[in-house]
């Protein structure tokens, strides 16, 4: 008995070193792309010149920097490699926990409808309001407000029949092809222009951040997270079934709705900000479930490393590799994550969800 | 009466434009694909000594004879598209619907009457300031969203098409018309490409009979491409920023926007990027130290000006808000004022010539004393679009003008 209890102490203790040594990995993976990426781009500056604007803008008065090379590191790139860093952590901590509470592996923050209700909040504004310099702010606000209104509606929805997972999926996607058709149906009545700057909305760019959006997201995603991770336990408890949950004390309509709802406001607050960035909230679990384990008190936090790591490195490579052009971030990050997630998948040996 | 019987004459009646058009000429009595002088004058004389009333049909097939005679020789006319296809007309076009705005502006300045044209795309029909006699006209959708049955009722006698802008959907267009419609003639014409502009206006100018006004047409441009050419080449070119009404995004070479500004005299700082219209890295074009920066106005976020005129107080603020861009301090396009605003239409379709004059005149001001595009702009307003040639004013189309 007593070596079995050692024997699973020894486990716990493997695991959350194992943990540890993930997440350690991780953050300076993060930092050091963070790093290139700040480093590189195709003003073509030296390492010093960049080295040099950073210390003069985090000490002013005590460095100097070529002025040009300030403006190009905080003024262009510093803000878009940051946010990089928060929209990925807050898209794989939303779908980390999208697919806790739905207990459902192909449940992301866009199964729900959010991101379709963004998209058709974003065509609204590109169609309706065209002009440039209310046009952005309009489009935010939009998008946002579509987003909540769909997690309100598959609040409302499932709350008449009682809240079930499933009740939730289907409410999700129910709204994902209504939205889905009203964006068509605007799509069908607008320009080519127009039309244009929704499919290019809908690929996701970083292209507009700047530190006033860095500092709204950051205040989102620095909120919301340590509130997940509180939770997590009820998230472990639901996993066991709605049942095994409430027998264990678990409120699992009011913890299904509270989760659904945070989740949704992190994923609403960035994807107004950059369009639609897919795959890293679908892909982030997976792969640190594949490296971890589920126990959600870890996993959300460390999805959002992976997730921050995915995000960073596509936008990096969405800069550099036809530079100067700049491909849409979201079609990098399926480059990106996918071999990731494909790596982990066959070694795994049993199965993992 | 036999109502039957009058029922099935008022539909052979209708479908009657469908089997003359495809019949063979007009008045060519024997059949020899040729309307001799002597032949229009047989029928013209039968008409006058029956003494009844003839019959429309006659009356409408004599006067398209008369119209091939005087225009076409009196033998059918066989055209070639902009996409290389020859269609060979029987009659001249009444009836026809056209989906292509620049096409129309042609067509226009061809003298191609409204009385032609029987419907036009929706965004032709919503320009009530640059075709005031479309304006609210039968419309068969657009391009991207086209109405078929509104089209095979219209009764057309020809369609005209994009041949290389949205290929894909006028190649679709163009072959659910002919599947229900196979004789009906689909003219594929730009009539936006700088490099075929004249080709396709001659073509057009072939349609219609009007080659005198097609030569006089090609003199306007030929005459104000020299002087922008000779301005172009007065002295070394400005390294220029061109970017489009999306931000960030710029033209290279292979778009009609890379060949304008090289063709005003200007070297395009992105010529050599791979795709032609890509949105680019913000601090590369801090990089490139343009001498010259151009933004394009007149859709997407940026809809103001124009013909229309509305809200042109903005053309300043965009100026403002470019100038005021992260790092553009140090550009010297910003630090010389050299930052201007244009609007699509004097650089997108046939007014081309106008936005390049513009243009050539702020690449190469010593060198452009001989460049008025203000008066050009006017000149073809007044003389080839039958328009107001107050709606020249530069605050709607440019800023600043000089």
């Amino acid at each position: 008995m007593q070596n079995d209890g050692e024997q699973i102490a020894g486990q716990y203790l493997r695991m959350q070193a194992k943990r540890l040594l993930f997440v350690a990995v991780l953050s300076v993976l993060i930092l050091l792309l963070a790093v290139g990426s700040t480093i590189i781009g195709s003003a073509g500056l030296t390492f010093g010149e960049v080295f040099a604007a950073v210390l003069a803008g985090i000490f002013p008065g005590m460095f100097s920097a070529d002025p040009l090379a300030f403006t190009i590191v905080w003024d262009l790139r510093l803000h878009r490699v940051l946010f990089a860093v928060v929209a990925g952590f807050g898209l794989a901590v939303a779908g980390a926990v999208m697919q806790g509470v739905l207990r459902n592996p192909l449940a992301s923050p866009f199964t729900l409808g959010i991101a379709s209700a963004a998209t058709f909040g974003a065509a609204i504004a590109i169609i309706f309001v065209p002009t440039a310099l209310s046009g952005e702010i309009a489009l935010v606000i939009s998008a946002f407000s579509m987003s909540a209104l769909a997690a309100l509606a598959i609040y409302g929805l499932s709350r008449y029949r009682g809240i079930s997972a499933e009740s939730m999926v289907l409410a999700g996607i129910i709204l994902m092809y209504l939205f889905g058709a009203m964006t068509s149906f605007l799509q069908y009545t607008g320009t080519t222009e127009q039309l244009q700057a929704v499919v290019f909305w809908m690929f996701g760019s970083l292209q507009n951040t700047s530190w006033e959006k860095l500092a709204l997201v950051s205040l989102v995603v620095g909120v919301a997270t340590p509130l997940l991770v509180w939770r997590a336990w009820d998230l472990n408890a639901l996993g066991m079934g709605d049942q095994v949950a409430q027998s264990l004390g678990v409120k699992v309509e009011q913890t299904r709705t509270l989760h659904m709802m945070v989740a949704s406001l992190i994923t609403a607050s960035i994807i107004c900000f950059t369009g639609t960035i897919g795959f890293i909230g679908l892909v982030s679990p997976h792969i640190t479930r594949l490296a971890i384990g589920g126990d959600h008190r870890y996993l959300v936090v460390a999805s959002g490393f992976v997730g921050a790591l995915i995000l960073l490195g596509a936008d990096s490579l969405a800069r550099t590799i036809l530079a100067p052009q700049i491909i849409p971030v979201g079609i990098m990050t399926a480059f990106i994550g996918i071999p990731f997630f494909l790596y982990l998948f066959m070694r795994q040996k049993e199965e993992y969800w | 009466m036999n109502t039957p019987l009058i029922a099935v004459l008022a539909v052979c009646m209708l479908l009657c434009p469908f089997v003359v058009a495809d019949a063979a000429l007009p008045g060519d009595l024997d059949g020899n694909g040729f309307i001799a002088k002597e032949e229009l004058a047989s029928s013209i004389l039968a008409i006058l000594s029956s003494g009844t009333t003839p019959p429309d049909a006659t009356l409408s097939d004599l006067r398209d004879a008369a119209w091939m005679y005087v225009h076409w020789n009196g033998t059918a006319r066989t055209v070639t598209d902009s996409s290389g296809k020859s269609l060979t007309l029987t009659r001249p076009l009444r009836r026809i619907i056209v989906m292509n705005s620049e096409t129309l502006e042609t067509m226009r300045s061809l003298g191609v009457k409204k009385e032609r044209i029987v419907a036009v795309d929706k965004f032709i029909a919503q320009k009530p300031e640059f075709f005031p006699e479309y304006a609210g006209y039968p419309s068969v959708g657009s391009i991207w969203a086209p109405d078929y049955e509104k089209m095979l009722s219209m009764r057309p006698d020809a369609l005209f098409l994009y041949a290389s802008v949205s290929r894909a959907e006028c190649d679709e267009i163009e072959r659910r018309v002919t599947a229900s419609r196979p004789s009906l003639p689909v003219f594929r014409i730009d009539c936006y490409r700088p490099e075929t502009y004249l080709e396709d206006a001659a073509r057009i100018a072939e349609i219609f009979g009007e080659e005198e006004k097609g030569a006089r047409l090609a003199a306007f441009y030929t005459d104000a491409l020299t002087k922008v050419a000779a301005a172009a080449s007065s002295s070394a070119p400005p390294e220029v920023y061109f970017e489009t009404w999306n931000d960030y995004k710029t033209v290279a070479r292979g778009s009609g926007y890379h060949d304008k500004v090289t063709m005003a005299g200007g070297a395009n700082i992105f010529r050599d990027n791979p795709a032609e219209y890509p949105e680019i890295d913000p601090e590369s074009v801090i990089a490139r130290k343009p001498d010259v920066v151009i933004k394009l106005a007149g859709s997407g976020k940026y809809i103001f000006g124009g013909y229309s005129g509305e809200n042109s107080s903005r053309f300043g603020e965009v100026r403002n808000t470019l100038l005021g861009r992260a790092g553009w301090s140090s550009i010297p396009a910003v630090r010389d004022g050299r930052v201007y605003v244009i609007h699509n239409a004097v650089l997108g379709g046939p007014q081309y010539l106008i936005g390049v004059t513009y243009m050539a005149r702020w690449f190469h001001p010593d060198g452009a004393g001989d460049l008025d595009p203000e008066s050009l702009h006017r000149m073809y307003l007044q003389e080839f679009q039958g328009l107001d040639p107050g709606l020249a004013h530069p605050d709607r189309f440019v800023f600043p003008a000089r």
